[in-house]
């Protein structure tokens, strides 16, 4: 659960092109807790493909946007 | 105690929880003429309590700000049961007469404070429900780590019990016979309960790594 994961993403510099949005307030909008923001931005979670989607969708971007596969990993 | 730093009414309701727990180990064997052992557990539940309280008031670090309900819960499992499972071997020779639990006292006791510590349990898990009462306590992260540890609780209660059942397979009839159902009882509710610990120790554990993982 805390190795790395090949799913990149861009939340960290998506929230904070979208005013600074805090940690809580994607975690809410996605129904998960802060926790999970800090693991993914960390990149040592990958979600599921639903969470992915609902944390797109609170971005108000596609879900490639966001999410990115690395080979190099 | 209102007039102190949350951060010190913190560590005297955790120092005071040590010594309610302290009491309840061993307060029947001191010569005083209390219920120690009764004290020591209402002292442990209040002390648990306001501990709580005052952890909720200690201004958040960022560190702490990351330890999620679910790990909170876990290293409280770990905790009560550890307790549990110490009482169940500490007073297991209680358990050895060839009677009835009924008709044993000293047994019946040590049922009482095992219910004790579970009723605890079940009150300072909910008082924590409460505490993020509104927020979203757990998802599929949660999840994953709940199904781990519970694989290695499984992995420990098999285990434990194949080791129960090997010890009486392979026991002299003689040595056998020294041994009552109440205390077979005893035995296996101890397995199972090692296999509870394991669970909620494994989860703490993955809690505990997940979150320095993401802080180093």
């Amino acid at each position: 659960m805390s190795s790395g994961t090949p799913v990149e993403n861009q939340i960290r510099r998506l929230r904070f092109e979208r005013g600074e949005m805090t940690q809580q307030v994607l975690a809410d909008a996605c129904s998960v807790t802060r926790q999970t923001i800090i693991a993914l931005e960390a990149g040592k979670y990958a979600p599921s493909l639903e969470l992915a989607f609902r944390i797109a969708d609170a971005l108000g971007v596609r879900i490639e946007e966001v999410f990115q596969w690395s080979s190099a990993t | 105690m209102t007039a102190l730093k949350p951060r010190t009414q913190l560590i005297i309701w955790l120092a005071l929880a040590g010594v309610g727990l302290a009491s309840f180990f061993t307060g029947e064997y001191r010569d005083v003429p209390l219920p120690l052992g009764w004290i020591g557990t209402f002292l442990f539940v209040v002390a648990i309590w306001f501990s709580v309280d005052a952890l909720y008031r200690v201004p958040h670090s960022d560190a702490e700000a990351q330890i999620s309900h679910g790990e909170w819960q876990a290293w409280i499992g770990v905790a009560f049961v550890g307790a549990v499972i110490a009482v169940s071997l500490m007073k297991a020779h209680l358990f050895l007469p060839q009677v009835s639990i009924r008709q044993n006292p000293d047994a019946g006791a040590v049922g009482q404070r095992i219910g004790t510590l579970f009723i605890a349990w079940l009150v300072l898990a909910e008082v924590l429900k409460q505490r993020w009462a509104g927020k979203i306590i757990a998802d599929e992260r949660d999840a994953r780590i709940k199904l781990a540890a519970s694989q290695w609780g499984r992995g420990a209660t098999a285990f434990m019990v194949i080791g129960v059942a090997a010890l009486l397979g392979f026991s002299d009839t003689e040595r056998l016979q020294q041994f009552s159902y109440p205390y077979i009882a005893q035995t296996l509710m101890a397995a199972l309960l090692v296999g509870l610990w394991f669970d909620q120790l494994i989860a703490a554990i993955l809690y505990w790594r997940d979150r320095r993982s993401v802080s180093e």
